[in-house]
């Protein structure tokens, strides 16, 4: 028990060392492959003069006044690596920037807005705005207090150059102060204007229905409200765009006229405006004067568009069309649109017709086609749009494999391929089986494959895809199992099994013939026994177990053990002295069983003397123990 | 009484030698790239992810327009069997994926006509990074390709440079940053001899019908660096619709990648009916055996007892020596 308990401590011990072997045994590499695991890795802080940069850039988009650029910069500082414990003092001045540029950026608006109104004479609309401003300044204001504390913290907890980062931080503070002197100027404007004298202006234009790119004329009149205000610039807006400029006569009346661009959309609105310049600013408030809203006149025509036929990857297809107008159309052309390239198609009657070609390489589905006509003078510009839907010619694939194959031995898959219509076309079938057969058929095929004898016996899995050559039909695939039999496969365990089960019954064979042997040499023993009157070794069993019994009561009456080494003759030699009493029958019985196991012949009166010998013993035995 | 022994001594081998195999294959691998190793420079979340296949591509039949094939890191050269086989796959419609930081695969993208190659020199980002400036965070990335869409940053590990010698097809899918340094001189600063960046790191080639895509990093989609950046995003963009083959074959597996290989291959050949069964036949054969052996001498061990019970105080052992020479002699 304890050599076992040893012995699975070792192969315990064994299976253990084997393992960590296995495991600490590395290949030498064969090229240095250059990656860290990031947790591994110590956290760095940022290079601080990129940092630095990094930094100043963003502040001088703010202190130029971009704040659409400040934010973008922003975003980009938000990428820059923050190690965790600093992540909230940068993520404080980052958010405070923002805030800032944020509040900065709409103060800028409502200023730009409350200029605007206050030099269109709405002094009383731009005071909301300049509010809002206000505010908005006081709050940057307090902002930028805590962004410089944030600051402050940031340059010492990154290792910044402090002096570089505050002095563009004092240039925000210049911005700001800036923009507060613009709102004070704002502000005084507004009161300056209070006590100018106030204007008026009305505009009247006709036709108020007019052709695009015709011409409109625009009348008005500036006035005070004690007098006609002569000599003045009037600015004409079309659709905010300036359009004309115009001056006022003695009479206050100005006149001009506006060619009305081509713009396509029923309504314009027009409008004009009077700024005050040089000393009339410190005389007169600006004006702007009512819109006019005219309507704009020109011709949208119309576009349609078919496909005729089915397109087919490949092969052509025919797009027609029309397009009209109340008017003759002054172009002959029109523009069609599909997939990545545009071409033009003649116009003739009002109607146009267009070959183009479907890739081959194209998948199904629906692409957008767009036939545009341009726009030219009075005539809008027009579109339709259609999908062209792509469709292949679908094949149906019926498969009649063999459900079993036989390893080395050829079978074939016969297929049919059937589809709409007339046409015969080759078609590339693909069986992939183990491995892959590829040939050239028609509509009906049978692919010959011969299942390898590398492989094993069981189902195996065949993909038959068939492509037709002609890009306008769909490609097919088809799957299935067959049962492959490898005769040389199965042969070996069915071999192995067979030969194991021979091998047994011969062996039981081999056992029976041995019996039968025995029994017939001691019939041929009796035989000679009967002839010769003299017993020879066979059947002499019964004298070596009585040999034994005589040993085992000697043995227990002398306690000396007959060791397998010992010799008969050695074993007596041993006893002589131990026991007289019983030697001479034990000496009759080693004399006679030693005749009968070496030499050829033992008489009857020995085996008699043998028989008498033991019974002597015996008693002798017998008589000890009682 | 050496023979107990030697039976323990056998069984503990036998033992042992399947345990090592049962070990070698429960226990996960740590080699670099392996779909089974879940540490940090392994692949298996990248496997997860588009459920890809690491074996040789030489050993099956490939669809390739169904399929991107992933050549990361070879540590092996390539043939020219190999070549032409990638240059085939590609102009057939195939998605091949090169990613190396050491310029081994350099040649290859010389036989295949890329038109740009690996600087194997380290690049390194002080500002834009995860952790350490050598895993740059990567920002400035073409929002205009399929392969690129709603990637927004990718974590890359020491990346290396591509250079571009030959612009024509090829369109940059990703840049690092303006800050960027090529560390030359290894001190790991930026020096004033170290080239400033951007560096192309992605790009992307269409080759016959199909495309080459080619990174400057081998360790994109590694498990502590797929999930860092939109790596994720990026590999499932690549990957399409399509099968993902990592190659597998250009690596050389440590003892007990191979031992996992061999049991693995093993398994296989074993789950063959015609061996299957064999081994059942066998075992059915040795226990029948061994049993009939067993019985036979339990008879005989039975005569003996009987002799015992008959005679209590006669010695066993010489009753045995004389069992034996009796036989001996009935022989």
């Amino acid at each position: 028990m304890k050599h076992k308990t040893s012995a699975l401590t070792i192969a315990l011990v064994a299976i253990i060392l084997a393992y960590l072997i296995i495991l600490a045994t590395q290949p030498p590499p064969t090229i240095y492959r250059r990656h860290v695991d990031p947790n591994s890795e110590t956290e760095k802080l940022p290079y601080q003069t990129y940092l630095t940069t990094s930094l100043l850039f963003t502040f001088d988009e703010l202190v130029k006044g971009n704040f659409t650029g400040t934010i973008i910069k922003l975003k980009e500082l938000n990428q820059t690596y923050v190690p965790t414990s600093l992540k909230y003092i940068f993520e404080r001045f980052r958010q405070l920037m923002n805030e800032l540029t944020v509040k900065l950026d709409d103060t800028s608006s409502q200023l730009d807005y409350a200029e605007l109104l206050i030099y269109s004479g709405r002094e009383d609309d731009a005071r909301n705005p300049l509010k809002a401003a206000g505010y908005n300044l006081a709050e940057s204001n307090i902002t930028y207090s805590q962004l410089k504390s944030s600051a402050e913290e940031l340059t010492k907890s990154f290792m910044l150059p402090r002096a570089q980062v505050f002095q563009k931080i004092d240039s925000i503070q210049n911005l700001i102060e800036n923009m507060y002197k613009r709102l004070q100027a704002l502000l005084e404007r507004i009161e300056f204007q209070k006590n100018l004298e106030e204007t008026y202006m009305e505009i009247q234009v006709y036709p108020e229905n007019v052709w695009v790119g015709s011409t409109i004329t625009v009348e008005g009149k500036l006035y005070t409200r004690t007098q006609p205000l002569t000599q003045k610039d009037v600015t004409v807006y079309f659709e905010g765009q300036k359009a004309s400029e115009a001056r006022t006569s003695s009479s206050g009346l100005f006149n001009c006229t506006i060619k009305v661009p081509y713009t396509y959309k029923p309504k314009a609105n027009i409008i004009a405006k009077y700024l005050p310049a040089e000393d009339d600013s410190n005389k007169y408030k600006p004006t702007t004067s009512n819109t006019v809203q005219i309507s704009l006149l020109y011709i949208t025509p119309k576009v349609e568009a078919k496909v005729l036929g089915k397109p087919l990857p490949g092969k052509y297809f025919t797009v027609e069309g029309k397009i009209y107008a109340e008017r003759r159309l002054p172009y002959d052309q029109i523009k069609v649109s599909w997939l990545t390239s545009s071409t033009t198609a003649e116009i003739e009657n009002g109607t146009f017709k267009l070959t183009l070609k479907v890739p081959e390489t194209i998948s199904d589905g629906k692409y957008v086609l767009k036939a545009e006509a341009p726009a030219s003078e009075i005539f809008a510009p027009a579109s339709t749009t259609l999908y062209v839907n792509v469709q292949r010619i679908p094949i149906n694939l019926t498969v009649e494999a063999p459900p079993i194959a036989i390893s080395g031995i050829e079978s074939n898959i016969v297929g049919k391929i059937a589809y709409e219509g007339e046409e015969k076309f080759n078609s590339t079938i693909k069986l992939v089986l183990g491995q892959e057969h590829v040939e050239n058929v028609g509509q009906e095929f049978t692919i010959k494959f011969t299942p390898p004898l590398t492989i094993f016996s069981g189902y195996q899995t065949y993909r038959l895809q068939v492509k037709p050559q002609p890009p306008w039909y769909s490609s097919v695939e088809a799957e299935g199992r067959i049962f492959i039999v490898n005769p040389i496969t199965v042969a070996v365990p069915v071999g192995l099994v067979s030969a194991i089960a021979v091998k047994m019954l011969r062996e039981e064979k081999k056992k029976a013939k041995a019996v039968e042997k025995g029994i017939e040499k001691v019939e041929e023993a009796k035989k000679v026994q009967e002839r010769e009157k003299y017993y020879v070794r066979e059947g002499l069993e019964w004298l070596i177990n009585v040999y034994w019994q005589a040993v085992v009561i000697v043995s227990n009456l002398t306690k000396i053990e007959m060791k397998p080494s010992t010799t008969i003759r050695e074993y007596l030699a041993q006893v002589k002295e131990a026991g007289k009493e019983f030697y001479s029958s034990f000496e009759k019985i080693s004399i006679v069983a030693e005749k009968a196991l070496y030499s050829p012949k033992v008489t009857e009166e020995e085996l008699e003397t043998a028989k008498k010998s033991i019974e002597d013993l015996q008693t002798i035995y017998a008589r000890t123990l009682h | 009484m050496l023979e107990p022994y030697t039976k323990i001594v056998a069984i503990a081998v036998a033992a042992s030698i399947i345990a090592v195999l049962a070990l070698s294959t429960i226990l996960p691998s740590s080699d670099d790239y392996m779909p089974d190793n879940p540490y940090w420079n392994g692949q298996n979340i990248f496997s997860k992810t588009v459920n890809a296949t690491f074996t040789d591509p030489k050993t099956i039949l490939l669809e390739p327009e169904k399929t991107t094939i992933f050549i990361i890191s070879p540590e092996k050269n390539m043939t020219e069997e190999y070549t032409i086989m990638l240059k085939n796959f590609a102009e057939s419609g195939g998605t091949i994926v090169l990613m190396d930081e050491t310029g081994k695969i350099n040649p290859i993208l010389e036989e295949l006509n890329v038109g740009v190659e690996i600087e194997p020199h380290p690049i390194m980002d002080p500002l834009y990074y995860y952790r350490s400036w050598k895993l740059p965070k990567i920002t400035n990335i073409n929002p205009t390709t399929p392969t690129t869409k709603n990637v927004t940053s990718i974590a890359t590990d020491i990346p290396s440079a591509i250079k571009i010698e030959d612009t024509r097809n090829i369109k940059v899918l990703a840049y690092t940053s303006y800050f960027s340094y090529m560390d030359l001189d290894g001190d790991g600063q930026p020096s004033k001899d170290d080239p400033a960046g951007p560096f192309p790191i992605a790009v992307e080639k269409a080759y016959g019908q199909g495309k080459i895509i080619v990174i400057s990093d081998s360790s994109l989609f590694i498990n502590s660096i797929i999930e860092l950046g939109d790596n994720k995003i990026l590999l499932k963009n690549i990957v399409g619709e399509k099968k993902a083959i990592v190659d597998s074959s250009l690596w050389n597996p440590t003892t007990q990648s191979r031992i996992k290989a061999f049991t693995q291959q093993a398994y296989n050949i074993i789950s063959a009916p015609e061996i299957k069964y064999t081994i059942v036949a066998c075992i059915a054969t040795i226990t029948y055996i061994t049993v009939t052996k067993e019985k036979s001498e339990e008879e005989k061990a039975d005569e003996l007892q009987k002799v015992l019970e008959k005679h209590p105080e006669w010695n066993p052992q010489l009753l045995k020596t004389i069992k034996e020479a009796r036989e001996n002699v009935i022989q």
